[in-house]
């Protein structure tokens, strides 16, 4: 007797065990799915894969006969984005109806799917409720090829709205599913939501993308053909301002003089400008060229502060350029003698314009297998909120306004695309504003183009 | 893969999912239904010494009343539960009795 108590006592704990169990095992393969599609929905990020993935992996998981996922908006209605099917259905769809369900879509103007789109879950026994574009009688000869039962229809939501549906169909009735096949169904709805959100998020963002990019390359095609048709006008107004003032159309009066002179100024620095947007437009359209030689930078240095000392010396300041002793042919760099010219003669340009007193110190120097140019002045300084943006494009010192700097923001940014298409590096240091400011230029004493 | 043998494979599996390996060990205990060691290259888990839908039938019956008897109606359920989407290409009367 006791044994039988015994035996009967071991049972029903057998028995708990088990069910809780089986609790666990639940618990685990709904885990197990959910990390599955965690890993699906971080890996993936284009919407149609994503959504082929997931379907994929819902067909295997769960044996289902078919699963689709759609993004929706109101505008355009549901649109595929993937789907998996059996070998069943398949073999079925295509000897029945041709090609394979996903030339089909679901009908939200039936009255059975309608309710999707206020959050509500479908779930149908017939298959020709929810599909169109399919004579009933063939889907009716495939749901009973296939045994499907039963057809989920899903809002995926975000926000209260729907932005997408999920389509399940079984060949099971809805009350005959497993606990474990139930709870993983409700618990992927909103995986799937966040992911599929997260997927169209990441592909309007990219379309957008492309949008502004074709936009800027429109708008830089535009500066560049603008800045073409101004050049030619300008180099007539300049090249006749010029002869006028040397006298070649006969002698001009003072009065006249000046005023031809203030013309031939004003078009000498439009033809400054116009160059910088060429320039930028020749970078940013990537045809930019360059021609490389050999170039004495010392030399070429010197030159361009003998051409500037004069003006800065009317300025009342003082132009200092030292080159540190070194053996003949060290400062010789490749590079393209023009474009490196207007990058030493923009940083003693800026260097004049924002040094009211005192004066700037050039000098050139060895560091390891590169060349240093300084430029250093005793003007205003940078804050260090500006530094950096300094090489960006149209930016210009906090300080430029109170000192009344006139220029288009460009200078730096080409001085910088140029010496990066050198193998070169561009910078600046400041201790603050009022502190003056050293521009910093290093390129590769030599280098394979 | 007979159908039979995809039944008897998916109780084994789905039991050893809940309660380990001790699944294996009771269906080897099952007359009528050998566990294949598994080696490389082989496809199947289990055989039955007899081939025929009724002797297989009466095979799966034996194995589920196995888990039964130890671990009662749940683990029934379970075996139910785990085949209904592949006994759905059965006729009634090749369904094990046990499943249906």
């Amino acid at each position: 007797m006791a044994e039988t108590n015994i035996d009967s006592i071991s049972h029903d704990v057998a028995e708990q065990l088990y069910k809780q169990n089986q609790e666990l095992a639940v618990r685990n393969k709904t885990l197990s799915l959910l990390r599955e599609l965690y890993q699906i929905s971080i890996l993936t990020i284009d919407p149609k894969t994503l959504g082929g993935r997931i379907s994929n992996l819902l067909l295997d998981t769960l044996e289902l006969e078919f699963v689709s996922i759609y993004s929706y908006t109101p505008e355009t209605g549901p649109a595929l984005l993937g789907y998996s099917q059996s070998p069943k259905l398949k073999e079925s769809w295509g000897s029945t109806i041709g090609g394979d369900p996903s030339d089909k879509q679901i009908d939200l103007q039936r009255e059975a799917v309608k309710k999707l789109l206020s959050g509500e879950t479908i779930i149908d026994s017939n298959l020709t409720n929810i599909w169109s574009g399919v004579n009933d009688e063939q889907l009716l000869r495939i749901k009973g090829f296939c045994h499907i039962r039963t057809t989920l229809i899903y809002p995926l939501m975000i926000d209260g709205a729907v932005r997408g549906l999920l389509n399940v169909s079984l060949n099971r009735e809805y009350n005959d599913l497993s606990q474990f096949e139930r709870e993983s169904i409700i618990n992927i709805i909103n995986v799937i939501a966040v992911a599929l959100d997260r997927s169209i998020l990441y592909q309007q963002i990219k379309i957008a993308n492309e949008k502004l990019k074709e936009l800027d390359r429109q708008k830089t095609e535009f500066v560049s053909i603008a800045s073409h048709q101004l050049r030619s006008p300008l180099t007539a107004i300049k090249g006749y301002s010029s002869m006028l003032l040397e006298g070649s159309f006969g002698p001009v009066g003072e009065k006249a003089r000046e005023a031809i002179d203030r013309v031939f100024q004003s078009s000498q620095k439009l033809v400054l400008v116009i160059e910088d947007f060429l320039n930028i437009s020749r970078i940013e359209l990537g045809t930019m060229k360059y021609e490389w030689g050999n170039v004495d930078f010392e030399k070429m240095t010197s030159d361009i502060v003998g051409d500037v000392r004069h003006n800065l010396e009317q300025n009342g300041l003082q132009i200092n350029f030292k080159a540190f002793p070194a053996p003949v042919g060290t400062y010789t760099i490749t590079a393209d003698s023009g474009k490196i010219s207007q990058v030493v003669s923009n940083l003693i340009d800026n260097a004049n314009k924002y040094t009211k007193q005192g004066g700037i110190d050039i000098t050139l120097s060895k560091e390891g297998n590169a060349i240093r140019l300084t430029v250093k002045d005793t003007g205003v300084g940078i804050d260090p909120t500006t530094m950096p943006k300094l090489f960006a494009k149209f930016s210009r010192s906090n300080d430029a306004g109170k000192i009344n700097i006139k220029g288009t923001g460009l200078g730096l940014y080409v001085a910088k695309q140029i010496v990066d298409a050198h193998h070169g590096k561009i910078w600046a240091e400041s201790e603050g504003v009022g502190k003056g400011s050293t521009f910093i230029v290093e390129l590769p004493v030599s280098q394979t183009k | 893969m007979s159908i039979y043998h995809q039944i008897a494979t998916r109780i084994i599996k789905e039991q050893e999912l809940i309660i380990g390996p001790l699944a294996w060990s009771e269906a080897r205990k099952v007359v009528g239904l050998k566990v294949i060691d598994k080696q490389a290259g082989q496809k199947d888990f289990v055989e039955f010494s007899s081939d025929t839908p009724t002797e297989s039938q009466e095979v799966i019956n034996r194995l589920v009343a196995q888990y039964e008897r130890l671990f009662g109606r749940a683990s029934r359920e379970v075996c139910r539960e785990v085949v209904n989407g592949i006994i759905v290409d059965l006729q009634p009367s090749e369904i094990p009795t046990s499943l249906r």
